[in-house]
């Protein structure tokens, strides 16, 4: 037992320093930061401190909510398709089945730099530029395949006697997913959820490219803009990086149970 | 009922065609054509002369090869270090959980704000990093200048390694208990019921996770970009980031979806080493 | 949830998201989209946006909208937007960047838009605005540079302020050595590259040399070769805030932790203003401690894109702002740089800024970095020889290989 803490403990720190030191360094003046002399602790004192005026300085919260909107909208929109074609790969079969199934796969190669000007392009066309829903579809288009890579290996464990048991009450296909498969799967629809939302409270390069409007912008792209020109304070700065960051280990921490759980469905079969 | 499976599939089959099959045919069909960033309508065909530029360019080779040198060492990194976290977790023991939480939190943290931290950490004159090794009489160092590459494959392997954590960790639970007791009682000692009992049971889930980290490799964006954009003189950057410089920073369209192309085919390549090497075990395994 | 409900949803979301657009007509009101990184500077930013948004008390039927963009993504992203025919309505553009634009037929003639009176106030800076014989761009700012200092730092360490790069040096390492902190900050990294190409300009300038003559490139000349040396040995000293880009090196002037810096003046207006450890009464400035008196300048020039579907508003604002008034009132948020008209800040800012006529002065002596007979391809170029330099920097290359090298790729553009 001691060898494993003596193992983890050092992996636990570098994993979890930076976080630390994003606290340290948003509750500390500008002043103290520069010039040599590292503060090792935070200065709890200034935690409200630190946090109103990330909150204040920049529009945080307005792109805290737009991330959100973004993320519960790709999380959303990347299940609900990848509901429906896992269960199409998992319980029929089908002409063009291998085709889709190699579609899906492949969007997780593509580099999005590759795509990103015809993407833009077409958005421009139909006017999903500088637009919040844009930015749901683009990302679902890599959350969607690995939600669909989860939920089908965890329907393939469902055993299909319970669904033909159901057909002869005269369930539909659909209501047979809904009332049957889909509470047995709840752990990897949990974890499918989580990666959507994380690929997209997380995502850059489309938030970069696509939205203008600074009240628009997500969160990413708002603090990536700190790194700029001019003078930004250091603690605001990490501040509103401690702001963007908290939400995401938050949720995780609430659904981290069902991923491991979610994952062993879709893992050990895959 | 032969229309049911269509109708389960097709949202999802017509959402791919739209946003992106299209765009990535028009990528590719940008390869082949000079169109530059500021005016795309007026790009004209060229055929091949993108794809024979690059070969004859030997800062692409270098691009190359900083791709595959990164791949590997994240890859192998994080693999290593999220299997060997996974093992040692695998036990109920007091402060599980939470050293469990500590472990994902590199996974859960946004990259925008892990990248700033990151390079605060490294700053040469006021960061923690330098004034930790220079305490330790180590001396100071440009983190992100003199050892740009590595100090970039080192922050990946700590953002990844928790996702591989978890996934070995979901597939060491799939390993029958009665086995592993079986072996301790026949006398095994841990490295051997590891290697005899726990291994065989890891394998397919790493051989997955190894071919998803590789392509994921392959198109890391934000970090790289993020900590050096590339730079000291191209040191890190990797085919991504070239492609995302030639189109917007060099306004050339054509050449960067040709390497944007290439990009894909190296991690199909990697599939398709990926789908060989599991025929070749499932052979063994029958064998 | 049937597919129907699924294409239904899928088909509102598109058709919602076409509403958002907002569709201007060209009856010369409407929503103006004014891009412009400056609106993300601290303080300035606000300043700046009220002498711009002056104009809609004049004309109430029309609107101003910030689209504020990171200098680093500037012409990356309004290249992408106005490619795809989308983008601003009004734009700032720096220099360096205003020939691509031009080119790519980007950009809206200007030429009839002011009237005599509007024409007759102009001063020279708007003839770089001119390419091809036509106006594509009217003079925003004009930004010049000097070298400054932090005197309490000075002090400190006991040194004076440098006359020549030798000096120069000494002091930065004096600074680094008497107290820990760097002696000299400037941007040095590839990652900077636009904004780079016009700080290094500076050296080059200031070495004597220059990127072309007579229309043929002189990238490997003598006055080039010595101030990538000159460059190089600052950042190998030791005593130079390596690594740290703009706007760390210029937080860290803002705290009171760098000695020197090169550096123009709105950057320098943005670190002083409202600052209580480095008040502007505390900093010191002087020509640049070279051997040739030249320095490097930025020119910002606003221009209409030519894809914008309310030109006729936009250039009413045009007209507009190079009025006596908001001129006025665009310089006082400016501060030390040239407008586009004679117009200079108020006397009040200059002796609350005493190193404000140092900056004025260099505006006779100072040159853009954009490079003559290749303005097109300055871009390309500027990024094979920041690449060269870079190799100088950190692989110790030799600053005469690495510039021949430049050069003959550079050459091989053409």
């Amino acid at each position: 037992m001691r060898v494993r803490f003596i193992a983890l403990v050092p992996l636990v720190l570098v994993a979890g320093f930076p976080l630390y030191w994003m606290v340290v360094t948003a509750t500390r003046r500008q002043e103290e930061l520069f010039g040599g002399g590292v503060h090792w602790l935070p200065d709890v004192t200034r935690l409200g401190t630190a946090f109103t005026a990330a909150a204040e300085g920049a529009p945080m919260l307005r792109w805290l909510t737009n991330s959100a909107f973004v993320a519960a909208g790709t999380t959303v929109l990347s299940l609900a398709l990848a509901v429906l074609a896992a269960y199409a790969l998992s319980r029929f079969s089908f002409r063009g089945r291998g085709v889709f199934g190699f579609a899906l796969f492949a969007t997780q190669m593509l580099p999005e730099a590759l795509i990103v000007v015809p993407l833009y392009a077409l958005f421009l066309t139909l006017g999903l530029l500088n637009n919040l829903w844009g930015l749901v579809l683009g990302n679902t288009a890599f959350a969607m395949p690995v939600a669909v890579w989860i939920l089908k290996t965890a329907m393939d464990g469902v055993p299909r006697e319970i669904e033909e048991a159901a057909e002869l009450d005269g369930c539909s296909r659909y209501a047979m997913l809904r009332r049957i498969v889909l509470p047995l799967i709840t752990p990897s629809l949990a974890a499918a959820a989580v990666l959507a939302f994380f690929d997209s409270w997380n995502e850059f390069l489309l938030a970069n490219t696509f939205m203008v409007d600074e009240e628009k912008w997500p969160a990413s792209k708002g603090l990536a803009s700190f790194v700029g020109e001019f003078v930004t304070p250091m603690p605001t700065v990490m501040s509103a990086a401690l702001l963007f960051t908290l939400p995401a280990v938050v949720f995780f921490l609430l659904v981290q149970r069902h991923i491991v759980a979610g994952l062993t469905a879709g893992a050990v079969k895959g | 009922m032969r229309r049911t499976p269509y109708i389960f599939a097709s949202a999802a089959a017509l959402y791919l065609l739209v946003f992106t099959a299209w765009p990535l045919l028009d990528g590719i069909r940008l390869s082949f054509t000079d169109t530059r960033l500021l005016n795309p309508a007026a790009g004209e065909w060229i055929g091949t002369d993108n794809y024979a530029a690059l070969l004859a360019d030997p800062g692409f080779a270098a691009t190359l090869g900083v791709t595959l040198l990164y791949s590997a060492a994240t890859v192998a990194g994080a693999l290593l270090l999220g299997t060997a976290a996974a093992v040692l977790l695998d036990r109920s023991f007091r402060g599980r959980t939470a050293l469990r939480t500590l472990l994902t939190l590199p996974w859960a943290a946004p990259t925008v704000a892990v990248a700033l931290i990151f390079v605060w950490i490294f700053n040469v004159d006021d960061g923690v990093l330098n004034a930790a090794t220079g305490a330790a009489g180590l001396g100071r160092h440009g983190w992100l200048t003199a050892y740009a590459l590595a100090t970039v494959t080192a922050v990946s392997v700590w953002k990844v390694f928790p996702f591989v954590m978890l996934v070995v960790l979901a597939a060491l639970q799939a390993v029958p208990r009665e086995l592993l007791e079986s072996a301790v009682v026949d006398g095994a000692g841990p490295a051997t019921v590891f290697r005899r009992v726990t291994w065989p049971f890891l394998v397919p889930t790493l051989r997955v996770v190894a071919l998803l980290m590789t392509i994921w490799s392959f198109r890391r964006f934000e970090i790289i970009w993020l900590l050096t954009q590339g730079g000291p003189v191209d040191r890190t950057t990797t085919l991504v980031i070239d492609v995302y410089r030639t189109a917007f920073l060099e306004s050339d369209l054509g050449r960067s979806a040709a390497i944007g192309t290439v990009g894909l085919l190296l991690s199909a390549l990697a599939t398709v080493a990926y789908a060989l090497a599991e025929r070749r075990s499932t052979a063994k395994d029958l064998t | 949830m049937t597919m129907r409900r699924y294409v239904a949803i899928l088909l509102a979301v598109a058709l919602t998201a076409g509403c958002g657009g907002g569709a201007a007509d060209d009856d010369g009101g409407g929503e103006l989209v004014f891009a412009n990184w400056q609106w993300l500077e601290p303080g300035r930013g606000e300043a700046l946006w009220t002498a711009v948004n002056g104009y809609t008390t004049a004309d109430p039927a029309v609107t101003l909208k910030q689209q504020a963009i990171a200098r680093k993504d500037y012409e990356s992203t309004l290249k992408t937007q106005i490619g795809a025919r989308g983008g601003p309505d009004l734009l700032i553009i720096p220099d360096t960047f205003l020939p691509e634009l031009a080119e790519a037929g980007a950009l809206e003639p200007l030429d009839d838009v002011l009237d005599d009176a509007g024409k007759a106030a102009l001063n020279a800076t708007n003839d770089a605005g001119v390419l091809d014989g036509e106006q594509v761009g009217y003079a925003w700012e004009i930004v010049n540079y000097a070298l400054f200092w932090n005197t309490k730092v000075l002090d400190q360490a006991g040194v004076q302020p440098p006359t020549d790069f030798p000096g120069l040096v000494t002091a930065a390492k004096t600074i680094k050595d008497k107290t820990g902190n760097p002696g000299f900050a400037v941007r040095h990294q590839i990652n900077e590259e636009a904004p780079w190409w016009i700080d290094f300009s500076n050296w080059s300038y200031g070495f004597g040399g220059a990127w072309s003559k007579d229309g043929a490139l002189t990238i490997d000349a003598p006055g080039n070769v010595a101030a990538v040396t000159a460059f190089r040995d600052m950042y190998t000293s030791g005593a130079m805030a390596v690594g740290d880009d703009a706007s760390t090196f210029r937080s860290k002037f803002k705290a009171g932790t760098v000695g020197m810096m090169i550096d123009n003046s709105s950057a320098l207006a943005t670190m002083v203003a409202g600052n209580t450890v480095v008040p502007s009464t505390g900093v010191g400035a002087s020509p640049l401690p070279f051997p040739a008196k030249a320095s490097g300048q930025a020119g910002f020039f606003i221009g209409i894109n030519a894809f914008s579907k309310n030109k006729t508003a936009a250039k009413k604002w045009l007209r507009w702002f190079y009025g006596a008034g908001p001129q006025k009132q665009a310089a006082a948020a400016l501060g030390a740089s040239v407008l586009g008209t004679d117009t200079t800040p108020p006397a009040e800012f200059v002796t609350a800024n005493p190193w404000v006529p140092t900056f004025q002065a260099q505006a006779a002596l100072s040159a853009d970095a954009v490079i003559d007979g290749f303005e097109t391809e300055t871009p390309q170029i500027r990024h094979i020889v920041l690449t060269e330099v870079e190799k100088v920097l950190v692989d110790g290359e030799d600053p005469a290989v690495a510039l021949a090298r430049a050069q003959e790729a550079a050459e091989k553009l053409r």
